[in-house]
């Protein structure tokens, strides 16, 4: 297994981290989809109320 | 301030997640009138609910208006609705009043979303449009079209609380 480099290692540090924003995309797709299929797939189609 | 773009997109991300829930039901709201209870409370004396006019027994149950929705008048006690049995037509603005001599009651029939708790003092309103198509899902459907469905309560009022439901028939559409 090899060793980063000093300049590596800054170059990671210092970067954006894309792989976190990627699962935070992943999990809000996901928890507005199934929120979307609750609201309107399973509330609304039994009628509105008030 | 060097995580300043950081902490902007995570707070794009949530903020487009929350508008796109606010949005939904806001635009439920305006479009189909699907909103919380009204800010008036109407309140009753428990006590005297049988000398009411409104909640009198013979004045309970349903009552179709001029304007041709349905105006559902009920009663929940320990351990029962009255009236027990009750025809409703389906794809009808519908009103249902209740109330409670008693104690904390709930209102619950599967298949819409009519779901209210009753609380003594108060008359607990709920307007609604049953969906004929949904509702045949969850009851049991006769020879003429018309379907069965429970009404139950769904907040624990005594130890007899587990009796304590009744039944609409919900008449077809035509």
């Amino acid at each position: 297994m090899s060793r980063l480099s000093r300049e590596d290692e800054q170059e990671i540090l210092a970067s954006p981290p894309r792989g976190t924003f990627a699962l935070l995309v992943v999990f809000a797709v996901l928890f507005v989809a199934c929120w979307l299929l609750l609201y309107f797939g399973r509330y609304m189609v039994l009628g509105p109320v008030s | 301030m060097q995580d300043a773009p950081l902490e902007k997109r995570w707070t794009v991300i949530i903020g487009s997640m929350l508008a796109v829930m606010l949005g939904s039901i806001l635009y439920t709201a305006f479009a189909y009138h699907a909103y919380p209870p009204g800010t008036t409370v109407e309140t009753v004396d428990s006590t005297r609910l049988h000398l009411t006019e409104e909640f009198r027994e013979d004045n309970l149950g349903v009552t179709t208006r001029p304007d041709g929705s349905v105006l559902v008048t009920m009663v929940a006690h320990r351990y029962g609705f009255t009236p027990k049995h009750m025809e409703i037509p389906a794809g009808k603005p519908l009103t249902l009043r209740v109330a409670t001599p008693d104690v904390l009651h709930g209102l619950h029939i599967p298949g819409t979303n009519i779901n209210t708790m009753v609380v003594p003092g108060y008359i607990s309103v709920v307007n609604a449009v049953i969906d004929y198509d949904e509702i045949v899902k969850h009851g049991e459907l006769d020879d003429d079209g018309s379907v069965m469905v429970p009404v139950f309560c769904n907040e624990f009022c005594g130890l007899n609380h587990h009796f304590m439901w009744g039944e609409v028939l919900i008449l077809p559409e035509s």
